[in-house]
């Protein structure tokens, strides 16, 4: 049944509200639980809560653009306008995850490493390469001109920064004697039960807020691509109007 | 709670940005829909709605 | 007369700025991304673990290098060298080691135990810090004045952690450390 539903001016659907308030109750759970259920760390003491938003945002980092990278696959091989749409909303959101894990993981930085930022630290700067990628990637997106020869071009450097994935995840383990990074959480950690139930919390949140925000996302270059169609079509009609007058 | 400066900023960054791009979508959602006619709007002809 | 349909009109100076302005953000990003890659590739925070500073003291003469151990936590003692407040402390690396006396504030997470990062170069002389029984008085010691703590992925709350912590205070204390 496609029945045509009142017309209201938003994004939104039934699905997309459902995501949302879970999003919001998930966020309630998450910070009840990363301030006053997980432990302290020996080491780190309380500052080891940075964890609950650290990891997850950098986890979705990469699903986002992984996502990215899908997307602009099968519109390289198909010239799939949906698949096309998904890339971008997955870089706008992913690039928004990369700066929070930029930006948390700087702010953790300070009290356990006892610096925010060094430049030679091979896990910082090849995450803030990513970042830079896909700031590359969206302004190339958003160059305008042929629909296209624009997607063609944005798809090539989704893909490639998607190849830079494995350097970012995996530096850690390649040049351990470059960088103050510890190992990755999940695998080679050793974590108390509540901090990996909380840590999985987090990442339920992000997840759910990453598919609202892509549907969301979605929609708005939805509507973007329908509204072009829409001011062609009237141009289009106003030509042949002002023709059939002369 | 020790680091309590460094959580507030780290958590309250990261959520006061997340609610700001939740918040600019719904508002890039409503300006634009309110140009579209309903019609093609496909997620408004889903059962769900 | 010109077909209607032929589009004619020019593009508006406003379009053109807008693909200016996409345009000037890929080209800053993409100098960007050379700088920083250059900057990996040249200038990397590179550290020698303990054992291999040991084994490269005479190449490295007294060149400015990272090095990377774990403080052996009997081993830490807060003093005087000449006019200035040091931490002196041994730092330890697959079974070698190294007397260290850091100039400035300790890192904040700066204990025994936890591995630091640090910058400095090589000292042809005994640490020369009271109280400071350097664990491995071989006549060199590395001199620091930054310090940096690599933690480790471990996120663990130990009921016995306190403790341990004040066993190693109270050996400092009674000058009883070994490595």
């Amino acid at each position: 049944m496609t029945a045509i539903a009142p017309a209201s001016n938003h994004t939104g659907s039934r699905t997309t509200r459902l995501l949302g308030a879970a999003v919001l109750l998930g966020l309630v759970a998450l910070i009840l639980l990363g301030f006053f259920g997980a432990p302290e760390d020996d080491e780190q003491r309380d500052a080891v809560r940075m964890i609950f938003i650290h990891v997850p945002s950098a986890i979705f980092t990469y699903v986002a653009f992984v996502t990215t990278a899908i997307g602009s696959v099968m519109w390289l091989l198909r010239r799939s306008i949906w698949w096309d749409t998904v890339a971008g909303a997955a870089a706008e959101i992913g690039l928004l995850f990369c700066g929070l894990t930029l930006f948390t993981g700087s702010v953790w930085g300070r009290p356990t490493w006892n610096t925010y930022w060094d430049w030679g630290d091979v896990r910082l700067v090849t995450t803030l390469i990513l970042f830079l990628m896909m700031i590359g990637y969206l302004s190339v997106r958003s160059l305008g001109g042929d629909e296209g020869a624009t997607a063609t071009r944005a798809a090539v450097i989704g893909v490639l920064a998607a190849a830079i994935l494995p350097i970012v995840n995996r530096s850690v383990e390649w040049w351990e004697n470059n960088t103050l990074h510890q190992k990755s959480t999940l695998t080679d950690g050793d974590l108390e039960n509540l901090t990996l139930f909380t840590l999985f919390v987090g990442f339920a949140v992000w997840g759910l807020f990453f598919a609202w925000s892509l549907i969301h996302r979605f929609r708005i270059t939805w509507l973007e691509r329908e509204l072009r169609a829409i001011d062609l079509d009237r141009a289009l009609d106003e030509r042949r109007a002002e023709r059939d007058d002369v | 709670m020790t680091h309590l400066g460094y959580l507030l900023v780290g958590w309250g960054t990261t959520l006061a940005a997340g609610a700001a791009y939740a918040i600019s979508l719904i508002r890039r959602g409503r300006r634009l829909s309110a140009r579209v006619p309903a019609d093609r709007r496909r997620w408004m002809t889903a059962d769900d709605e | 007369m010109t077909d209607a349909l032929t589009p004619q009109a020019p593009r508006s100076g406003r379009t053109r700025s807008r693909r200016w302005v996409p345009t000037a953000i890929g080209a800053t990003v993409a100098v960007l991304i050379v700088v920083l890659v250059w900057n990996l590739f040249t200038g990397a925070l590179f550290f020698y673990n303990a054992d291999e500073a040991i084994e490269r003291r005479s190449e490295l003469g007294d060149d400015r290098f990272t090095l990377q151990g774990t403080p052996v936590g009997c081993s830490i003692v807060a003093g005087v060298q000449g006019s200035d407040a040091v931490t002196a402390f041994t730092v330890a690396f697959d079974g070698a080691l190294v007397d260290v006396v850091h100039r400035g504030e300790p890192a904040e997470l700066f204990e025994g135990g936890t591995p630091v990062v640090l910058d400095g170069q090589w000292v042809n002389d005994s640490a020369g810090v009271d109280g400071f029984e350097g664990l491995a008085d071989d006549g060199w010691h590395y001199a620091s004045d930054r310090m940096r703590v690599k933690h480790d992925e471990d996120y663990i709350n130990d009921d016995e952690y306190e403790e341990r912590l004040a066993e190693a205070d109270a050996l400092a204390a009674a000058g009883d450390c070994t490595a």
